[in-house]
C-alpha cells in the first residue's frame, strides 16, 4: 500500500480561489502604483495588467462560488497527496534536483548530472539490494553520453565548471 | 555491503582529491599566451536584425586571426541592456567580449536606472565596427517623390504624417525625433515592435505614410520597387542607396547614425588588451570586412580603443538633449 | 520559369550529394534536438547557424530547413510517450497523444504523427510553390487591429481548449496572462513585476513553463507513487506499432483540415506553428465526427494539430521567400545566414538567386520524405524507451529537461522556473485545474497587449480601429458565432441528458 492522505477537493479549490483573489489584488495595486497609464493616443503599460487583474478577480470569484457535489458534478470530492515514505521520497528528489542546478555552474554540467543521476536513481529504486556501483556506472555512462552528444556534437551550451581542463 | 560502502567512500575521497588538485593547480592565466580556449561573443540582440550578421562576420574573422573558436551567442532583451551588461560584468580575462551599439552603450543608461554602466568609462572600448544610417522610405505608390515633398507635407499637416519605427525610443525613432526637434516639424512615430519587419510591413500595407529603418532589412523591398527611399540620416551620400537624400543636405543636419562597437569588461590584462586591439584593427581595416560592410549597407568608420571611446562620450550629450525633447513633448 | 520548371531546377540542385547530405544531417540532428524537451526548432537552428557559414549558401539553408522540420516532428515524440511536450507547438499533442499511449497505442500514434507531418509539410510546400507571390499579399492585409482580433478572439475561443469547467480553465488562463506581463513590455519598454531580478526583465520564457507544467509535474506524479511507477508498460507487439484501418480512416480528414488551417496561420506574423496546432485541436473538437472523444484519447486530436504545425512551419517560408521579411525567429536566423553570405533576401530573391529559392522548395520535399523514412523505423525504438525502468528513466528525463531548458537562454534562472512550474502543474493536476489554458494565455497575452496598444498608437487614440477593417470585423463575428454554437450545443446536450434521465425513470 502506498501511504497517502486524502483531502477535500472543494476546500482546496476554494483555497486556491482565495489565493488567486489575493494575487489579483496585489498585482493590480502594484500595476496602479508603478506603471504609467499614458493617454488614448499613447496607451501606457498599466492598462493591460489592470484588465488582467480584473479577469483574475473574476475567475477567482467563479472558483469561490462553485457548487460542488450532486450527481452532475464532474469533479471528484477528494484528492490524495503522498504521505510517509512516499512524501519523503518526493521531497528528496525535489531537493536533489534543486541542489543539482545550484552546483551545476561550479561542477559543470557533466559532473553535476552524474551526481544527480546517481542520487535520484538511488532514491527511486525499489530494490533493497540495489548496488551503488551499478547505479554509479549507469550515472556516469548517461552523463558522458549526454555530454558527448548534446554539448560536444550538437554544441548545446552548458556550464563547463571549474574542472574543465581535466575533462576531455 | 562492506565493499560497497568502501567504494562509496573511495568515490568521495577521489572526488575531494580532485577538487583539491583543481584548487591548487588552477593554472595562472598566462596573459601572453591568450587565447588558449574559445572566446564567447555576446550579441545583445536577437538574430534577424542588422546586428547579428555583422557580429558573426567579425567573429568569423577573429576566429581566423586568433586560431581559436569564437562562439556567437545572442542574449537579447530589455533594449539590448541584458547582453551588454553580461559583457561588462564578465571576468576581464579576454574570453568574453561582445557587441555594443550607440543605443545600448550611450542612450540606454539615460533611460534606465541601475545599469552596470553610465558612461564610456565603465567598459573597455575595443573597436568600432561600422556605422549604419537610418533610412526613411515610403510605399512606392505614395504621393511623395522625394524628401522635400514629404517634409513640405509634414509641415502643412503637423501630427498627421505617420512613420513606423521598430520601437519607441529605438535608434530609428530617435532619428525622426531629432529631425522633429531641429526642424519644428511634428512627424508622428508609430511603434511596431517585436522585430520581424512589422514596421516595414506596415508601410507596404499602407497603414503608415512611411517607415524609418535600416537598409539590410529594407533593401530587398526597395530594389523590387515596393518601397521608395527618400532620405538617409547621415551627412554624405549613401553608396548602397544613392537615391536617398542625405539629411546633411537639409538645414537639420545634426543626426544620429547607429554605431556598432566591440566592447570588453574593464580591467583586461595589458598583453591581452593590446593583442585584441591589434587584431581588431587588422579585421576592421581588412578588405574582406570592408567589402562585407559595403555589400550590406554598413558604413566603414574604423576607430580603435580610445578613438572609439571619444566618439561614444560625444554621443552622450546629444542623447541627453533629445531625451529632454521627448520628455517635454509627452 | 514556371513552377514546374522551377521545381525541376530546384530538384537538380537539391539532389546533389552535398545538398542531400545537408538535408539528411539537418533532419537527423533536428529530430534529435526536438526530442530533447525544451530544445525546440529555434534553438536547433541557432545552434547550427555558425556551421552553415562554412557551407555554400544553398546547402546551409537546406540544412537549416531540415533542422526546422526535424525538430517540429521530434517535439511531439515525448509529448505522446511521456506527456512532456518538447516545445510549445506540441502542447495539444500531449493531451490526446498521452491518453492514446496509455491505451497501448503509442506506436500507432507516432506513425500517424509521422505520416501527418509528412502530409502537412508536403501539401504546404505545394501551396508555397504555386502561390508564393500571391500569398505574400496576405501578410500585408494584417495590421494591429486585425492581429488584435485574431489573438484576443483566439484567446476567447481557445480558453476551454482542454475541456473542464469554465472556472477550471479561466483561472489558469489568467495566470498565464499574468506571467506574460512580467518583464520589459514591448511597446514602451517599461519594466513590470520583476521584483528587482534582472533575469525577470527578459520575461518568463515559454519553454521552462511548458516543460515544467507538463513534464516535471508528470514526473512528480510518478515519483510519489512507487507502486504505480513499478508498472511498466507491456512490450508492444509489432502490429501495435501500426495504426488500424479505422485509425487511418479517422486521421485523413483531420490531416487535411489541419494542413489547411496551418497553412493560413503560416502566412501571418506570430507564433504560427503553436497557434496553428491549438486552433486545429479546437477545430477537430468542433468538426470531427468523434469530436466528443477528443481529450480522452482520440486520434483526431493528434493528427490534426501535428499536420497543422508542420504545414504552418512550411507556409512561414512564404513571407520569408516572397517578402524577405521574417515572421518567425527561425526565418530571422535564415535571413541572418543569407546576409552573412552576401545574399539580399526580398521580393527579387527568386530572380536574383533562383538556386536558393527553388533549392529550398525542393529541399522541403526531400526533407519531408527523408523525415518519413527516418522516423517510421524509429517508432519501434521510441516505444521501447517506455520499457526502461522508471528509477532510471525519471532521473534521465530530469537531466534532459534541464539541459534543454538551460540551453535556450543559457540561464540557470530558467531552470528554477522549470521547477516552480512543475510544482504549480502538480498542484493544478491535483486540484483539477486545466493546464493547456495557462500555456494559451502565456503565448497570446503579450501579443494581445502589443497589438491592442499599437493599434491605438496607429489610430492616434481612435478606438474604432478595432472593428473598422473587414478582416477584423469578420474575425470578431466568427468568434461570436463559435461561442453561440458552442453554447447551443452544450444546452442541447444538457437537455438530451435530462430527457434521457427522465425517460429512464
Amino acid at each position: 500500500m502506498t501511504p497517502a492522505r486524502s483531502f477535500g477537493l472543494p476546500r482546496a479549490r476554494r483555497f486556491a480561489g482565495l489565493l488567486a483573489l489575493l494575487l489579483a489584488g496585489t498585482y493590480a495595486f502594484d500595476a496602479w502604483q508603478t506603471l504609467s497609464f499614458g493617454r488614448w493616443h499613447k496607451p501606457g503599460a498599466a492598462i493591460f495588467p489592470i484588465a488582467v487583474a480584473a479577469l483574475m478577480a473574476l475567475s477567482a470569484i467563479s472558483v469561490l462560488l462553485e457548487r460542488h457535489g450532486g450527481a452532475n458534478d464532474p469533479m471528484p470530492a477528494t484528492f490524495t497527496l503522498p504521505d510517509g515514505a512516499d512524501l519523503r521520497r518526493l521531497l528528496s528528489v525535489l531537493a536533489a534536483f534543486a541542489i543539482y542546478f545550484v552546483v551545476m555552474p561550479v561542477l559543470g554540467n557533466m559532473i553535476a548530472s552524474a551526481l544527480f543521476l546517481l542520487a535520484s536513481m538511488w532514491l527511486l529504486s525499489d530494490d533493497p539490494n540495489r548496488s551503488i556501483v551499478r547505479l554509479a556506472i549507469y550515472a556516469v555512462v548517461i552523463a558522458v553520453v549526454f555530454e558527448v552528444f548534446f554539448v560536444r556534437l550538437l554544441k548545446v551550451q552548458m556550464p563547463a565548471g571549474v574542472f574543465k581542463q581535466w575533462l576531455f | 555491503m562492506r565493499f560497497r560502502l568502501n567504494f562509496h567512500l573511495m568515490a568521495w575521497a577521489g572526488f575531494a582529491l580532485m577538487a583539491g588538485v583543481a584548487g591548487l593547480s588552477q593554472p595562472a592565466p598566462a596573459a601572453d599566451e591568450w587565447p588558449t580556449r574559445e572566446i564567447t561573443f555576446y550579441v545583445p540582440y536577437a538574430p534577424g536584425g542588422s546586428t547579428d550578421p555583422i557580429s558573426r562576420k567579425y567573429s568569423e574573422l577573429l576566429e581566423k586571426q586568433l586560431k581559436v573558436k569564437v562562439i556567437v551567442e545572442n542574449k537579447p532583451g530589455a533594449s539590448a541592456t541584458i547582453g551588454t551588461g553580461a559583457v561588462i560584468r564578465a571576468k576581464p580575462d579576454g574570453y568574453t567580449i561582445g557587441l555594443g551599439s550607440s543605443s545600448s552603450l550611450a542612450y540606454q543608461p539615460l533611460e534606465m536606472k541601475g545599469l552596470a554602466w553610465k558612461s564610456a568609462d565603465d567598459y573597455q572600448s575595443i573597436a568600432k565596427l561600422s556605422d549604419l544610417p537610418v533610412i526613411l522610405a515610403v510605399p512606392a505608390e505614395s504621393r511623395w517623390k522625394n524628401l522635400d515633398e514629404f517634409l513640405a507635407d509634414a509641415k502643412a499637416n503637423p501630427r498627421k504624417l505617420k512613420v513606423s519605427v521598430s520601437g519607441l525610443r529605438s535608434v530609428n525613432d530617435i532619428a525622426i525625433q531629432q529631425l522633429n526637434k531641429l526642424s519644428g516639424l511634428r512627424i508622428v512615430t508609430v511603434p511596431f515592435t517585436g522585430g520581424g519587419g512589422e514596421a516595414t510591413l506596415a508601410a507596404l500595407g499602407g497603414r503608415v505614410d512611411g517607415t524609418a529603418g535600416f537598409a539590410p532589412g529594407m533593401k530587398g523591398q526597395i530594389d523590387a520597387g515596393k518601397l521608395r527611399v527618400l532620405a538617409v540620416f547621415q551627412d554624405g551620400k549613401y553608396d548602397l542607396l544613392p537615391d536617398a537624400k542625405p539629411i546633411g543636405e537639409t538645414p537639420w543636419k545634426d543626426t544620429f547614425p547607429v554605431g556598432y562597437y566591440v566592447i570588453a569588461p574593464n580591467g583586461l590584462p595589458k598583453p591581452i588588451l593590446d593583442k585584441l586591439l591589434a587584431v581588431s584593427k587588422t579585421i576592421v581595416e581588412s578588405d574582406e570586412f570592408k567589402s562585407f560592410l559595403k555589400a550590406n549597407g554598413y558604413t566603414s568608420d574604423p576607430k580603435i580603443g580610445d578613438d572609439m571611446k571619444k566618439e561614444l562620450a560625444g554621443y552622450d550629450q546629444k542623447f541627453r538633449e533629445v531625451v529632454k525633447f521627448l520628455d517635454d513633448d509627452k | 520559369m514556371n513552377s514546374l520548371q522551377g521545381l525541376l531546377y530546384g530538384l537538380s540542385i537539391a539532389a546533389t550529394p552535398g545538398n542531400l547530405l545537408a538535408a539528411f544531417a539537418g533532419a537527423f540532428a533536428g529530430t534529435a534536438i526536438g526530442v530533447l524537451p525544451g530544445l525546440g526548432p529555434v534553438a536547433g537552428v541557432a545552434l547550427i547557424l555558425p556551421l552553415t557559414f562554412s557551407l555554400d549558401p544553398t546547402a546551409g539553408l537546406i540544412m537549416m530547413a531540415g533542422i526546422f522540420y526535424g525538430s517540429m516532428y521530434g517535439g511531439s515524440t515525448t509529448a505522446i510517450l511521456l506527456n512532456i511536450p518538447g516545445e510549445s507547438a506540441s502542447v495539444v499533442t500531449a493531451i490526446d497523444g498521452y491518453q492514446l499511449a496509455k491505451k497501448g497505442r503509442a506506436g500507432a500514434t507516432l506513425t500517424i504523427v509521422a505520416v501527418g507531418s509528412f502530409v502537412g509539410g508536403t501539401l504546404a510546400v505545394i501551396g508555397v510553390m504555386m502561390f508564393s507571390s500571391l500569398l505574400a499579399k496576405v501578410a500585408i492585409l494584417f495590421g494591429p487591429a486585425e492581429f488584435f482580433a485574431l489573438t484576443a478572439g483566439g484567446l476567447i475561443v481557445m480558453s476551454r481548449i482542454s475541456g473542464g469547467t469554465l472556472a477550471s480553465a479561466l483561472l489558469p488562463m489568467t495566470l498565464g496572462l499574468m506571467l506574460g506581463t512580467i518583464g520589459q513590455e514591448a511597446v514602451t519598454g517599461e519594466t513590470r513585476f520583476t521584483f528587482g531580478l534582472p533575469e525577470l526583465a527578459e520575461g518568463v520564457s515559454l519553454v521552462p513553463v511548458v516543460v515544467g507544467l507538463y513534464g516535471f509535474a508528470e514526473l512528480m506524479l510518478l515519483v510519489e507513487d512507487r507502486i504505480h511507477a513499478a508498472n511498466r508498460p507491456e512490450s508492444v507487439a509489432m502490429r501495435d506499432l501500426l495504426p488500424t484501418r479505422t485509425e487511418w480512416k479517422r486521421a485523413v480528414p483531420s490531416w487535411l483540415r489541419g494542413t489547411f488551417l496551418g497553412f493560413l496561420f503560416g502566412l501571418v506574423p506570430g507564433p504560427a506553428a503553436t497557434l496553428a496546432s491549438f486552433a486545429s485541436y479546437r477545430l477537430e473538437k468542433a468538426t470531427s465526427k468523434h469530436g466528443s472523444e477528443i481529450g480522452s484519447g482520440a486520434i483526431e486530436g493528434v493528427a490534426g494539430p501535428e499536420a497543422a504545425n508542420n504545414s504552418a512551419a512550411t507556409a512561414s517560408l512564404v513571407p520569408l521567400l516572397a517578402l524577405g521579411i521574417p515572421f518567425t525567429p527561425i526565418a530571422a536566423l535564415m535571413i541572418s545566414a543569407m546576409l552573412v553570405q552576401g545574399i539580399q533576401p526580398g521580393p527579387l530573391l527568386i530572380t536574383q538567386h533562383p538556386e536558393i529559392f527553388w533549392g529550398l522548395i525542393a529541399s522541403a520535399y526531400i526533407g519531408n520524405v527523408m523525415l518519413l523514412a527516418l522516423n517510421i523505423p524509429m517508432v519501434g525504438v521510441w516505444v521501447s524507451l517506455l520499457r526502461i525502468p522508471h528509477y532510471l528513466f525519471i532521473p534521465l528525463l530530469l537531466v534532459v529537461s534541464v539541459i534543454g531548458t538551460y540551453s535556450v537562454r543559457n540561464s540557470i534562472f530558467d531552470v528554477w522556473v522549470l521547477l516552480a512550474a512543475g510544482v504549480v502543474g502538480y498542484a493544478f493536476n491535483k486540484m483539477k485545474f486545466q493546464l493547456a489554458p495557462l500555456v494559451v494565455g502565456l503565448i497570446l497575452g503579450p501579443n494581445i497587449e502589443k497589438h491592442f496598444r499599437e493599434a491605438l498608437f496607429l489610430s492616434q487614440g481612435d478606438p474604432w480601429i478595432y472593428v473598422e477593417s473587414p478582416i477584423a470585423l469578420t474575425v470578431w463575428l466568427l468568434v461570436a458565432l463559435i461561442l453561440i454554437a458552442g453554447f447551443i450545443a452544450r444546452r442541447r446536450a444538457a437537455f438530451a441528458g435530462a430527457m434521457a434521465q427522465e425517460s429512464s425513470l
